[in-house]
């Protein structure tokens, strides 16, 4: 039942398959009433994912992610702007969007809690396909449970069994095979392997790989891990305080950070290696100011090392730098850049 | 008793073959199989492993607080020249907070939410017999203003500090009865990445070279950043033992060099994520011989009988390591 | 509840870490509260279905033997102020007294689980409604209420069970509202609902399930307590009526005899403390077997 290793991935394992947009985010905004305030949780995040590419937005606890992709997934209204799957509005009541939805599946970040513990595999698989109409008897699909089991390295005998005779890496295949059932375009994976032993998030991650390439599968990966992302996602957009900060490839974005964040975060992420060790850390003061009354400027200015008088009154643009690039929102992009 | 006794003698842990078990139907299940390791005062040591190594069983030994049904089947620990495994519950509470020092993994419910902070600490103070408040007061601002705290604090409560905060407010309390061994248990795995940096930066740099700090972390790296010395467990025993740079410059483990191969890295032309097949061995089902052969790549017949940890400065436990 | 194949799996492991366990070691509690039920259960059976000739035995009157004191030859209670057999009387009393009580808690039990699960999943305002209708039925005393809506329908085995019901559900409610709002915030439960699940399907398959042992343990104490106000009322003459043979009405006819014959207060008085002590006893066991699942399902 053991995961069988796959083969490393290429250093950079960038098919641009197709360059049709999947998803289009456009100006969303997301608030929530918090005793009379509103908090901010997405402020004006607009993006745009492709068929077949693998996004990922960076950032830490409280910068919205997990807002976004819940606003993406239909879990939650947003205040303001849309969300386009296909070119249907996420939000817009009505059939259309009852239609499409099954493309559009979230994997949550810790596999047990997901997974009814009363219930064997075999009936956490059939729930969903049940709800979406897929069939109207278990029998008919339990082909599909096997092949689709095999498809992400488990056996049929799984099927039988409860969540708790597995292991965390076992049960994010058995997480990622419910979803797979309903045959998503748009995978939305919150953390999807920072639960996991070290030894057991490559594995996953393989997985996602080589399921996206036969599936023909689209990843949103939310994640706080820069050195992942960098070497998993194609784009990437950073967020701080409920906005994008910086967005462009993975590779570029984390090797030469425009964005003073970018840089810090970088710099934070510990990485075991002698040459990464000695090189001098960006350590930030403070922590996040509160979404709720986020501050004004630039939201960043208060931990900003690089912070100066403009940066507390006027707000700079997410827009490619003078000299060219990706964008960032930053009126001193670079500055902090390869410290 | 009071702690400056205690203190005549600060030499530090050295636990000697630990074993750590719990019975199970009248059988005898290992978790901890046999672990050696000492932290002298201003040494801090990594013990890294997965989930299920042993290696937050091994830490909370050292305290005396291994959950009920574990308990410490062989070896002995020694901190100060005290010997902790046969102590007395009396003589252990003065060793707890007093000659060692705890700090959680999870900030935000280590602290009781109904008390102020300056409470919390003179609590922790009076129970080792610092009685004058002056003392009190001064020792507090000592170790307030190292974790980069201001006094105020002392006058909030828990819920009113952030998780960076609270996180920092543990390192002080666990320094403020000047102990010799600290243990920190996953010390900013609650923390986000900048927060981190922080907290890391702080337990590698002034404060902590007065003391042993023994850090179980399930991340290599994080391990780097604090620690000059590096213990890797596996299956209950620890299979690699060196300085830092000895270890992430030559890992001599197929284990290590799996875990470092299978961390991403930000270097395109470095090889990152290669999967260790298999997952982890859990307690009670290790494997017979080096728990480590199922899933290793290069076995051998000899793999069949547990290798020993062996060699100079840097230890490793496997037949294949090549030694010079 | 486990699924059948598990349970029966960890059953069979218990029976055999059982056998090589010494005696004193065995849960012993568990054992006898095990066999006490079971033997009232049979008891219980045994007079609600059982044997048609207990009820001619019951209300066979013999003046020339009333009043005999325990013991006595052929009345193993002894008679009351007719002559009827008491313990016949009371193996009858079961049908009222036990039926009475655990209709009145089925009844609390609808119409507090049923509230209870609508405020978990209903709107807000649901919510808030159901919580003002919890209050305000805990604001007056049940037993009073209970009175009044006797006297108002009168007197009857129905008529008390239902008057006892309509009061006592508020527990249940808030046991559901606050184990099933624990449930509800699970992951498991998000995980259905973004997958479309319907909201009966959640309640039923994931919500449900969740806070069955809860409830379990919630409805043992709770049924200890109706079959006090059952045989309370009863007492009070607000029962089945004159002659029969309900506990509380036993109670209530030994009282007029208690110079003469006070022994007929201890048959009806142990019988109800019995089933309310069995039954919390039960409600304490399915208490700690909750609180054990919970503490395995953590580690």
């Amino acid at each position: 039942m053991s995961a069988t290793g796959e083969a490393t991935l290429p250093p950079h394992p960038r098919p641009k398959t197709a360059t049709t947009p999947l998803l289009e985010v456009a100006g969303l905004h997301v608030t929530f009433p918090v005793g009379g305030r509103r908090l901010q949780a997405v402020r004006d995040v607009s993006l745009t994912i492709n068929e077949g590419a693998v996004f990922a937005i960076v950032g830490e606890s409280g910068c919205g992610k997990s807002s976004l992709v819940r606003a993406i997934c239909g879990m939650y209204q947003p205040s303001a702007g849309s969300v386009r799957f296909r070119g249907i509005d996420v939000h817009a009541p009505g059939e259309h969007w009852r239609q499409i939805r099954r493309g559009v599946q979230l994997l949550f970040q810790e596999p047990l809690p997901s997974l009814n513990p009363r219930h064997t595999i075999r009936r956490i698989f059939w729930e969903p396909m049940q709800a979406n109409r897929l069939a109207s008897d278990m029998r008919e699909v339990e082909a599909d449970m096997r092949a689709q089991l095999a498809s992400v390295g488990l056996g049929a005998e799984a099927l039988d069994r409860y969540p708790r005779d597995f292991s965390g890496g076992q049960l994010q295949r058995i997480a990622l095979a419910r979803i797979l059932l309903l045959k998503p375009q748009l995978i939305c994976a919150d953390e999807p392997v920072s639960a996991l032993d070290v030894s057991v998030q490559a594995q996953v991650v393989h997985l996602l790989e080589r399921l996206r390439v036969e599936q023909a599968l689209t990843y949103l990966i939310i994640s706080h891990d820069l050195p992942l992302v960098s070497r998993i996602a194609d784009r990437v957009a950073v967020m701080y305080l409920g906005e994008v900060v910086e967005t462009g490839p993975a590779d570029v974005v984390s090797r030469e950070p425009q964005h003073p964040y970018t840089a810090a975060l970088r710099s934070a992420t510990p990485v075991a290696r002698m040459d990464e060790l000695q090189r001098k850390r960006i350590i930030l003061k403070g922590e996040p100011p509160s979404p709720i009354d986020p501050p004004s400027g630039c939201a960043f200015h208060t931990r900003c090392p690089i912070a100066r008088a403009r940066c507390r009154t006027e707000k700079p643009a997410l827009q490619p730098p003078p000299g060219g690039g990706h964008r960032v929102a930053c009126h001193f992009p670079g500055e902090m850049g390869n410290a | 008793m009071d702690t400056a006794t205690a203190h005549g003698a600060r030499t530090g842990v050295v636990v000697e073959n630990l074993h750590i078990a719990h019975r199970k139907r009248g059988q005898l299940i290992e978790i901890v199989r046999g672990v050696s390791l000492s932290v002298a005062v201003g040494e801090r040591l990594a013990l890294v492993g997965e989930s299920g190594t042993g290696k937050s069983l091994t830490a909370r030994s050292l305290l005396g607080l291994l959950p009920p049904p574990t308990f410490v089947s062989a070896g002995s620990i020694r901190i100060d020249g005290i010997d902790v495994v046969g102590a007395s519950d009396a003589q252990l509470r003065r060793v707890r907070g007093g000659i060692v020092s705890f700090i959680p993994q999870d900030p935000m419910s280590a602290l009781n939410p109904v008390r102020r902070i300056g409470r919390i600490f003179d609590e922790v103070l009076v129970r080792h017999c610092v009685v004058s408040k002056a003392e009190r007061r001064d020792r507090i601002a000592h170790v307030l203003s190292g974790v980069g705290l201001q006094q105020v604090v002392l006058e909030r409560f828990p819920h009113q500090l952030s998780g960076g905060m609270k996180q920092r407010v543990l390192i002080a309390l666990a320094l403020v009865t000047e102990p010799t061994v600290i243990v920190a248990d996953e010390p900013t795995t609650a923390l986000d990445a900048t927060v981190q940096a922080e907290i890391l930066d702080m337990l590698s740099g002034q404060l902590a070279q007065k003391v042993a700090l023994l850090m179980i972390t399930h991340d290599l790296g994080v391990a780097a950043t604090v620690c000059q010395n590096i213990a890797i467990m596996y299956g209950g025993t620890i299979v690699e033992y060196g300085p830092i740079h000895s270890i992430l410059g030559a890992p001599g483990h197929p284990y290590t060099r799996g875990l470092l191969a299978a961390a991403p890295d930000f270097d395109p032309d470095r090889p990152c994520l290669v999967p260790i097949a298999g997952s982890p061995p859990v307690a009670g089902a290790f494997p017979p011989g080096c728990a480590f052969s199922p899933r290793c790549s290069s076995v051998g017949a000899r793999c069949q009988q547990e290798p020993a940890l062996a060699g100079g400065d840097h230890q490793i436990a496997c037949w294949f390591a090549s030694r010079s | 509840m486990s699924p059948v194949s598990a349970a029966g799996a960890a059953g069979e492991a218990k029976v055999a870490q059982a056998a090589r366990r010494p005696i004193a070691e065995w849960p012993w509690r568990r054992i006898i509260i095990v066999v006490a039920g079971v033997l009232t259960a049979i008891l219980v059976l045994f007079s609600v279905f059982g044997w048609g000739g207990l009820d001619e035995l019951a209300s066979r009157r013999d003046l020339s033997r009333r009043l005999l004191p325990p013991g006595t030859e052929g009345h193993l209670l002894g008679t009351d102020g007719l002559g009827r057999d008491t313990l016949m009387r009371l193996l009858v009393g079961t049908r009222y007294t036990l039926i009475i009580a655990a209709l009145a808690t089925a009844i609390a039990g609808s119409i507090g689980i049923g509230l209870g699960l609508l405020a978990v999943v209903g709107p807000a305002w649901v919510r808030a409604l159901v919580g003002r209708l919890v209050d305000l039925t805990i604001a007056f005393p049940s037993l009073v209420l209970a009175i009044v809506m006797v006297g108002i329908l009168g007197r009857g085995n129905l008529t008390l069970a239902i008057a006892l019901g309509v009061f006592y559900w508020p527990s249940f409610t808030r046991v559901t509202l606050a184990q099933g709002r624990g449930v509800e915030v699970l992951q498991y439960v998000s995980a259905a609902r973004l997958f479309g699940v319907s909201r009966l399907r959640i309640i039923l398959f994931h919500i449900l399930p969740g806070i069955a042992p809860t409830l379990s343990v919630v409805t043992a104490f709770q049924f200890a307590s109706l079959l006090i106000s059952t045989a309370g009322l009863s007492f009070l003459g607000l029962g089945p009526g004159l002659g029969v043979p309900e506990w509380g009405s036993m109670l209530a006819e030994a009282r007029a005899e208690m110079t003469r014959a006070p022994w007929l207060l201890i048959g009806p008085g142990l019988a109800i403390a019995w089933t309310v002590v069995l039954a919390n006893l039960i409600g304490d066991e399915l208490a700690a077997g909750t609180r054990a699942n919970r503490r395995s399902a953590d580690s």
